[in-house]
C-alpha cells in the first residue's frame, strides 16, 4: 500500500515479506448472515507466534463504529484497494449503509471509492456492549469466522459523559469486540483504537509507547479507554495473541463536514462556541463579567496553563499511518515475536500551544478575547458556563507532555509515510470554521 | 411551524421529504443535537427572533411535531416578551 506521492520506500525487511499463511483460503468469502450450521471447526494458528495472515487488500476486516470520523478516512484508503468490510453498526444495515456513504463522501472520497460500498461492505447491525454483541450464536460465529481482522474504532467520545454509559460501550464494549477476535477461526488480528489521553493526568514529561499504569485521569473518557486498553493487553498476553493499539491525539480535518456526516472534535467545539456566542458579546453579560474592553471586546479566562500544549494531527495522516502499521503487522512474521500487544501514538511530532487555538477561535469571533489563566479568582457566570459548555477543550488546558512517537518516526525514515504537514493557523481556522458558518 | 422546520431539514441536510412524517423524530434522521441547534439557528434568521434555552428546550428524541409546537411556544413567549 505504498504512497504514490512518496519516493520509492526502503525495501522491506525479510521479515516483514508476506510469508505463506496459514489460511487455506486466501480470499474468504464475506460474511452473508449466520451460518446454517455453526458448529466448532478447527481453528488455524493464528497470527500469534510463527504465523501470517493476508495483506490487508485480500482481506475482510470486521469494522466497528465504521459511520464514525476516523473509520470514514480509514475506509477511504482500504475501499480502492479492494479490502471488505464487515461494518459492525448500531443502526439497522440499510441506513448504516446510507450514514457510511454519507461520510466517505463527507471525507472526500471520489464517487468511484462511494460506489464500492454496496460492493464491498456489509453492515451487521450489533449493540456493542451485550453478549456476542448482541448477535445470535451462530451469527456471532458467522462474523467471526469471516474477517482475517477486526478493527476496533467504536467508542463513546464524551469527556465528561456519565460513567456508567463511558463504562458499558468503552469498556464493555471492547470485550465483546476481544470475544469476535477470539472465537473466529482464522484468529483474526485484532487493531484497538485507544487514544492518547489514556496518559490522563499524566500533565507533564515524554508518554510512553507502552502500557500505562493507572495514575489518575482527568475525564471519565479517559478512565474508561485506559480500562478498555488494559482489556486488549491481557487479552492478548492470555490469549496467547499479538494486538495493535493506536493511540490517535485529537484528530482534525480542515474540510467542512457534509450536513448530518462525522466530525471532528474541534468541528463540534467550534460549532458550539459558535451558537453559544451567537447573539454577540452584550447578550452573554451578566452582573458577574468583567466589562467589555474600549475596543468593544469581551475577555474569557480559562483556568489553564499559558504554556500549555495539545496535540492535534490531520486525520488523513492517521489513517495513513494507522494503515501502514495494521499492514506491516499483518504481514509479519512473529515466530520470534512474543504474544501482546504492541502501541503505538498516533501523533504529530509538534505539540500545538493552546494558545494557537484560542487565536484561531478569536479570528472567527473577532469580539473574544481568551485568556489561559493559572488562577482565576471570581469566576463570572459566563466563564462558568463556558467551561461547563466547552469542557470537550477545557478539560484539556493544563497539559504539556509529549509522546514517544518511535513507530511513526520509524515509518517516516523509511519513507513509507510522510511525516505530517504543520498545523498552521490557516489549517487551524479551516478546522476550526463552524459547518453552519462553512454552508 | 412544522412546514418551515421540514423545509430547513430537508433543504439545509439534505434529507429526502419522503423520510419525513410527523411522527419522525431528529434522531430518525440521523441529525444529533448539534444538528438541531443548528436548525434553531437558522429558525431565529427566519423569524428574526432569538429563541433562549435552546440546549434544554429539545432533544434529539422529539419528533418533529413535537419540535413544532415548543418552537411555535418559544417564539409566543419571546414575542410577548419584546
Amino acid at each position: 500500500m505504498p504512497d504514490p506521492e512518496l519516493p520509492d520506500p526502503e525495501p522491506e525487511s525479510a521479515s516483514e515479506v508476506p510469508g505463506p499463511g496459514p489460511n487455506p483460503d486466501p480470499r474468504p468469502a464475506p460474511y452473508n448472515g449466520p451460518a446454517a450450521s455453526p458448529g466448532p471447526e478447527p481453528r488455524a494458528p493464528g497470527p500469534g507466534p510463527g504465523s501470517a495472515t493476508p495483506a490487508l487488500a485480500d482481506s475482510t476486516i470486521a469494522v466497528s463504529g465504521a459511520t464514525g470520523f476516523l473509520a470514514s478516512y480509514l475506509l477511504l484508503h482500504l475501499l480502492p484497494q479492494g479490502t471488505r468490510v464487515v461494518a459492525l453498526v448500531r443502526k439497522p444495515p440499510h441506513r448504516a449503509m446510507a450514514s457510511l456513504a454519507l461520510a466517505l463522501r463527507s471525507a472526500g472520497a471520489p464517487a468511484e471509492t462511494v460506489q464500492r460500498v454496496a460492493h464491498q461492505v456489509q453492515a451487521v447491525q450489533i449493540t456493542l456492549d451485550r453478549p456476542r454483541l448482541g448477535l445470535s450464536e451462530g451469527e456471532f460465529q458467522a462474523v467471526a469466522d469471516s474477517v482475517d481482522a477486526v478493527l476496533h474504532c467504536a467508542a463513546l467520545t464524551k469527556l465528561h459523559g456519565d460513567a456508567g454509559e463511558l463504562h458499558r460501550t468503552n469498556v464493555e464494549g471492547t470485550r465483546q469486540i476481544l470475544a469476535l477476535a477470539a472465537a473466529g477461526r482464522r484468529a483474526p488480528q485484532l487493531f484497538h483504537v485507544s487514544t492518547a489521553f489514556v496518559a490522563g493526568a499524566r500533565l507533564d514529561g515524554v508518554v510512553p509507547e507502552r502500557q500505562l499504569e493507572a495514575s489518575g485521569f482527568l475525564t471519565p473518557y479517559e478512565e474508561s479507554k485506559h480500562r478498555a486498553e488494559r482489556l486488549v493487553h491481557d487479552w492478548a498476553r492470555t490469549q496467547g495473541r499479538c494486538a495493535t493499539v493506536f493511540r490517535p491525539s485529537v484528530l482534525l480535518s480542515d474540510r467542512t463536514a457534509l450536513p448530518r456526516a462525522p466530525q471532528h472534535t474541534y468541528a463540534v467545539l467550534a460549532a458550539k462556541l459558535a451558537l453559544f456566542l451567537r447573539h454577540g458579546p452584550r447578550a452573554l453579560l451578566d452582573a458577574s463579567s468583567a466589562p467589555l474592553d474600549a475596543t468593544g471586546r469581551l475577555t474569557i479566562r480559562l483556568l489553564g496553563a499559558p504554556d500549555a500544549s495539545i496535540n492535534l494531527l490531520q486525520v488523513d495522516a492517521a489513517a495513513r499511518a494507522m494503515l501502514r502499521l495494521a499492514e506491516q503487522a499483518t504481514t509479519t512474521d512473529t515466530s520470534d515475536v512474543p504474544p501482546g500487544a504492541r502501541v503505538h501514538h498516533i501523533v504529530h511530532p509538534t505539540e500545538t500551544p493552546v494558545t494557537r487555538v484560542n487565536e484561531a477561535l478569536q479570528r472567527s469571533v473577532p469580539w473574544l478575547r481568551l485568556a489561559l489563566v493559572p488562577e482565576r479568582p471570581c469566576p463570572s457566570g459566563l466563564e462558568r458556563a463556558v467551561d461547563l459548555y466547552g469542557a470537550e477543550a477545557t478539560a484539556y488546558l493544563g497539559l504539556r507532555r509529549r509522546y514517544e512517537r518511535t513507530s511513526l518516526c520509524e515509518l517516516e525514515r523509511r519513507r513509507l509515510v510522510r511525516p505530517p504537514a504543520p498545523v498552521d493557523n490557516p489549517y487551524l481556522d479551516a478546522a476550526l470554521t463552524p459547518p453552519l458558518m462553512a454552508r | 411551524m412544522e412546514a418551515r422546520i421540514i423545509a430547513i431539514v430537508t433543504e439545509h441536510f439534505g434529507i429526502d421529504p419522503a423520510e419525513i412524517t410527523p411522527t419522525t423524530t431528529f434522531e430518525d434522521l440521523d441529525m444529533d443535537s448539534l444538528a438541531l441547534a443548528e436548525t434553531v439557528v437558522v429558525l431565529e434568521d427566519q423569524l428574526g427572533l432569538e429563541l433562549p434555552e435552546i440546549e434544554g428546550a429539545f432533544s434529539p428524541a422529539v419528533t418533529l411535531a413535537q419540535a413544532a409546537e415548543a418552537f411555535a411556544q418559544l417564539r409566543a413567549t419571546a414575542a410577548a416578551a419584546s
